[in-house]
């Protein structure tokens, strides 16, 4: 299987009034077609940063400097053409984020948020975008579909507006699924649903998954391979067993720890 | 809704009985609004005038109900043109930010330090005075607030990550702009819209007032009030009657902001 995605040597840097703060340091890491890559590390040490950079969210021309390559399928994301950029980011890359409350629009109905990146790409009938995105509801196992297509966000759970996240980036049949700790903010039941949801899209869209968690069990249980970052800086690389068994920087060691002994078991 | 909302009821029958006035206005009341009868100068309320006749022996119904007609009409523009101006400045500076931010609030500062009825003054010593002039005025002077509300909605709106999942998705900014994030706004929009009459409506009355608002012959209810002034003793009912109606008029729209914020405050 070849890389999907291949980071090269990315740095991020904010560039303040008189301070420059790099926070992202000379990152590189592949994803491979269809595997599920874990980017563990604690809160700060800059994997949402590192995700919007991938998704394309974060400004080229703001405050932030980006350095480096981000190669999507051969082609350099950081400077390509808009045309080209529309064509990958938000089709072939989706993204599910932290919040189901803010990553949903309040007063929008769940049905129309779910068609509005095919909506923006495609060429499809209303009546086509609706079977889309009843299917896409029914792929992330949402109940009675029909009905909730036409619900508004605050009448949904939690763990049902995260599932209505996951069906909006399913829609487009990304290549790349970008999921920002995704269940960070959800109960541990339904923490374990939505994990074996994202192995399902993995295993029958053979879409491929870049997981990020501050949780390296959630890695563990889900992901083939997995990074831990450190301060804006990869310190550790390759087979999640390997990293859980045989870590080899003291950090990895202390995020193991962190873990309730019970889950160690498994 | 177990218990009946009895405010909302209030307001919907004041404003209902308000609207309703105004429309006789527009359409048809019980006497010429204009027309003078030297013999029925100051006749006080009785059946035929049920608000009585003011200093020419015109019909102060017919006049209370042409003017609210013209009260409501440039108070709805005004509040279009201020609210329509408002909320693509303010969305755009919002958005953006940067730069052309800075110097349009910095504009915005200005005027907004200014009484809007002087500001209106101002412009209506260049224009001359007249309905459609004092609605372009106003128009004008209330577009800063509303850029500034609209302003920092968006800018609170556009860091919530449905306006990042909008960007992913490579959804143009006018889209995100009006179609994802101004829906978001319409619980904080409506209410200052209704605050917003409210200005109008005072702002109208007071240029008229000082007689550099609606010119006779064209009622207006503040207008009424300007000329009744002087037989504030003599014919009381000349002055009360518009009076009132502007009270009501206010106390309505005052209420109709608080239960849309209500409302919309629940989600
Ligand atoms: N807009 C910003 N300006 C300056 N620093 C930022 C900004 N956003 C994030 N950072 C910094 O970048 C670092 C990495 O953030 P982030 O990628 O969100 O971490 P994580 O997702 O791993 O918790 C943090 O130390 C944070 O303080
Ligand atoms: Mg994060």
């Amino acid at each position: 299987m070849g890389n999907l995605l291949e980071v090269k040597s990315l740095s991020i840097t904010f560039e303040g009034n008189q301070a420059r703060e790099k926070v992202v340091r000379n990152v590189s890491f592949s994803v491979m077609e269809g595997e599920i890559l874990g980017i563990a590390g604690e809160s700060g040490s800059g994997k949402t940063l590192t995700a919007l950079a991938i998704a394309g969210l974060l400004n080229r021309h703001g405050a932030v400097s980006l350095e480096g390559e981000i190669l999507f399928q051969g082609k350099n994301l950081l400077t390509c053409k808009r045309e080209e950029l529309r064509r990958y980011q938000g089709n072939d890359i989706s993204m599910v984020f932290q919040e189901p409350m803010s990553s949903l629009n309040p007063v929008m109905k769940i049905g129309r948020q779910i068609e509005e990146s095919i909506k923006i790409h495609g060429t499809l009938s209303k009546k086509e975008r609706k079977e889309k995105a009843i299917w896409a509801m029914e792929c992330v196992e949402l109940e009675n579909p029909e009905k909730i297509y036409h619900r508004y966000p605050h009448e949904l759970s939690g763990g049902m507006r995260q599932r209505v996240m996951i069906a909006a980036s399913l829609i487009s049949n990304p290549r790349l699924m970008i999921a920002d700790e995704p269940t960070t903010a959800l109960d541990v039941s339904i923490q374990h649903q939505i994990l074996k949801l994202f192995q399902k899209i993995n295993r029958e869209n053979h879409t491929a998954i870049l997981f990020i968690s501050h949780d390296l069990s959630l890695i563990y249980h889900l992901c083939g391979r997995a990074l831990v970052m450190y301060e804006g800086s990869l310190i550790e690389e390759g087979n999640t067993k390997e990293i859980f068994y045989h870590p080899r920087h003291s950090y990895t060691k202390n995020l193991i720890a962190c873990i309730p002994t019970y889950e160690k078991k498994v | 809704m177990k218990k009946p909302e009895y405010h909302i009821v209030f307001t919907v029958v004041l404003l209902g009985v308000l609207t309703f006035l105004a429309l006789m206005g527009f359409i048809h009341t019980p006497y010429d609004p204009d027309a003078m009868n030297g013999l029925e100068k100051f006749a006080a309320p009785d059946l035929h005038h049920i608000f009585g006749t003011d200093h020419f022996g015109r019909d102060v119904f017919s006049r209370v109900c042409k003017g609210l007609g013209t009260t409501f009409f440039v108070a709805v523009t005004t509040v279009m043109i201020g609210a329509l101006g408002g909320t693509v400045i303010g969305a755009l500076t919002g958005y953006f930010g940067g730069i052309l931010d800075e110097i349009i609030m910095r504009f915005n500062d200005v005027v907004a330090s200014f009484p809007s009825v002087l500001l209106a003054m101002v412009f209506i010593s260049i224009l001359g005075p007249g309905k459609y002039n004092v609605i372009f005025a106003l128009g004008i002077i209330f577009i800063p607030s509303y850029a500034r509300m609209v302003r920092s909605e968006f800018i609170k709106q556009k860091n919530f990550d449905y306006v990042k999942s909008a960007k992913l998705m490579k959804a143009g900014s006018f889209r995100i702009m009006f179609l994802h994030i101004f829906p978001n706004t319409t619980s904080v929009f409506m209410s200052s819209l209704a605050i917003g009459f409210n200005n109008a409506v005072l702002a109208e009355a007071g240029m008229s007032y000082l007689g550099i608002g609606v010119q006779p012959p064209d009622a207006s209810l503040g207008r009424m009030l300007s000329e009744s002034q002087a037989y504030l003793f003599t014919a009381p009912w000349f002055a009360i009657f518009p009076g009132i109606v502007i009270i009501l008029m206010i106390l309505g729209f005052s209420m109709l902001g608080d239960i849309l914020q209500q409302k919309n405050g629940g989600i």
